[in-house]
């Protein structure tokens, strides 16, 4: 019954957008038409064409193929820094709820000082000290991400605490660490993963829009957002430079929500 | 009541001081020596040697942090490396201008969220509520950085309706705060639908439905008010995704609020300029949402947070 529930017409649109996502960006030397770096100035900002289907940019690349390896650094990105923040969030979180007293009153403070930065303003305020670059925008995300995962954990397992399979794990002399690794970790994956579903497109969206300040991913590595970055200058003249490169990054980031949605109410509607 | 805020105003404090503490180390963060990257390797000897004393380099990092904090309680947050100016005026000299793109694009958010949530409700199941539904959720994925350019390209560029940039006018607004608003009226609409289908469903209604009252006249003069205090809650809490977004917004547009001028202070390297304008908007955020946690527990005392 259950297993039937799961593929909503919604869902399916979403996994096959996601999964063509991941299909480009493994192949994405096979399938871009040319080479993303190849400079040909004197076609620079042709319209689309037959040779070039979303046009060409002011340098005269393929604006397709540096959209198809561009896949690339938003999945990377997306699921490198949902990893890592949802790893961390969810531990911290756990010891937060599972010890209490002085440790998660201090854990939540440090929450709330982290949570206090309104979307992309901590993120950008790291990468314009630690300047731009792969590893920076990296380590900038994932300080933004880490605490929501952690807030949402530490709420789960103080819902778990009074449980009771916790109180019989807990007679039969479970410690802590058994506790969180084999408890209560696994009964919140439900909604930490609704939780990182929709932090995934929020991560795709925040790397374009860090790159797309000049702050995140550096020309000539291809970004949807310093493509459309490059493109602002050019909104009259050749509008396909931020029109293809905001259509991909809305799908991937419209599937993904989709996903979440359907995730969220598979696992959190009673 | 007054009570209550006083212990709110406790309980925040301690994340307010957090927030300094963090913005302090930000400039930290910075490779190498932070006069060289913001005066170049060209520069005067004595040039450099007076930046870092005027921003506090040359001290010890326990005394530069005792400095910045008894700076930021005095309002002192230093002079901008570029204009000379105190970084407060500066910063304060902007706000007025975000302020104005924030609020109206509250407005704007809450009016289309707020209508298109009821016939959202009133059309449940039907085509109409599918499609606003599918809009909401597209709302929330479509990025202002690219629906700003697009409002443009329509709207100034092919049309000729509005200025492309800068702020000249009650027309110069409408396109920063649509692209502001966009994605919280996606929300807003998702939480209008949901508040008011929940508050269709209680006996009053039923009542109100015996008694022969038309269905709109149900929705919207039953159920909506009493559906609207989840949607001022969202309202409150999406204000940081605007301060955030309108970092983007501002720059798309050359909007001149406090977002356009901390992406000016990064392009100059002027780091004191970035530490405060970062402080600011977030100090901001911070005191903005106790005032909303505020007023909700006056409009509703069950919100209240007591522990």
């Amino acid at each position: 019954m259950r297993g039937r529930k799961i593929f909503s017409f919604g869902m399916a649109i979403g996994v096959a957008v996601i999964f063509l996502a991941v299909l480009t960006a493994l192949l994405a030397s096979r399938v871009a038409p040319h080479d993303p770096y190849q400079q040909e100035l004197i076609f620079g900002l042709e319209p689309p064409s037959a040779g070039h289907p979303m046009g060409r940019d002011l340098l005269g690349r393929d604006v397709l193929s540096r959209i198809i390896h561009g896949t690339r650094t938003s999945l990377i990105v997306g699921v490198v820094v949902v990893g890592i923040s949802l790893i961390a969030g969810a531990l911290v979180g756990a010891v937060s709820g599972a010890f209490g007293g002085w440790v998660d009153l201090a854990v939540m403070r440090v929450t709330d000082v982290a949570l206090a930065f309104p979307g992309l303003l901590l993120a950008v305020g790291v990468m314009a000290a630690l300047g731009p670059g792969f590893g920076n925008l990296l380590f900038a995300l994932c300080l933004t991400g880490w605490a929501s995962y952690a807030r949402l954990a530490r709420g789960q397992i103080i819902a778990l605490r009074e449980r009771e399979f916790v109180t019989a794990a807990i007679s039969a002399g479970a410690g802590k660490t058994r506790l969180i690794f084999f408890h209560y970790l696994p009964n919140s994956a439900g909604p930490l993963l609704v939780e990182a579903t929709f932090g995934m497109a929020g991560v795709i969206i925040a790397e374009a829009g860090l790159s797309f300040l000049g702050l995140g991913i550096q020309p000539p590595e291809p970004s949807w957002g310093s493509m459309l970055n490059e493109g602002r200058a050019f909104l009259l003249v050749a509008p396909h430079l931020t029109i293809f490169p905001g259509l991909c990054l809305m799908s991937l980031a419209l599937a993904v929500n989709l996903v979440g949605d359907r995730l969220r109410e598979i696992f959190l509607t009673k | 009541m007054g009570r209550y805020f006083i212990k709110r105003l406790l309980l925040v404090l301690p994340t307010a001081l957090g927030v300094v503490t963090l913005v302090f180390f930000i400039i930290r963060l910075v490779p190498g020596d932070p006069v060289e990257i913001m005066l170049g390797d060209s520069a005067p000897a004595v040039d450099k040697t007076i930046l870092r004393k005027n921003l506090g380099l040359d001290r010890p990092v326990a005394e530069q942090y005792a400095l910045f904090l008894a700076g930021v309680a005095g309002g002192d947050l230093g002079l901008s490396v570029k204009t000379r100016e105190p970084v407060l005026n500066e910063i304060l000299s902007r706000w007025p201008a975000t302020f104005a793109l924030a609020g109206t694009a509250i407005c704007l958010a809450g009016l289309f969220g707020v209508f298109g949530g009821v016939l959202s409700a009133f059309q449940r199941g039907r085509v109409v509520d599918r499609i606003l539904q599918f809009l909401s959720l597209a709302g929330s994925a479509v990025p202002n950085f690219w629906l700003g350019p697009m409002l443009i390209i329509v709207f100034s560029i092919w049309l000729g309706w509005t200025p492309v940039s800068g702020m000249d006018g009650i027309s110069s607004v409408v396109l920063p705060a649509c692209t502001l608003a966009f994605g919280m009226s996606a929300l807003v609409l998702r939480m209008t639908r949901s508040s008011v289908l929940e508050a269709a469903s209680e006996d009053y209604i039923r009542t109100a439905r015996a008694r022969g009252l038309e269905e709109w006249k149900i929705f919207v003069k039953h159920a909506l008010p009493n559906a609207l205090l989840p949607v001022v809650t969202v309202l409150g809490l999406q204000l940081g995704a605007l301060l955030s977004g309108a970092v983007i917004t501002e720059t798309i547009f050359a909007w001149p609020g406090v977002g356009r001028l901390l992406v000016e202070a990064i392009e100059s390297r002027d780091y004191p300029l970035v530490q405060g304008c970062v402080l600011n908007v977030a100090l901001c955020y911070v005191f903005v949402n106790l005032v909303f946690d505020y007023f909700q527990a006056l409009l509703d005392p069950r919100t209240r947070v007591d522990k």
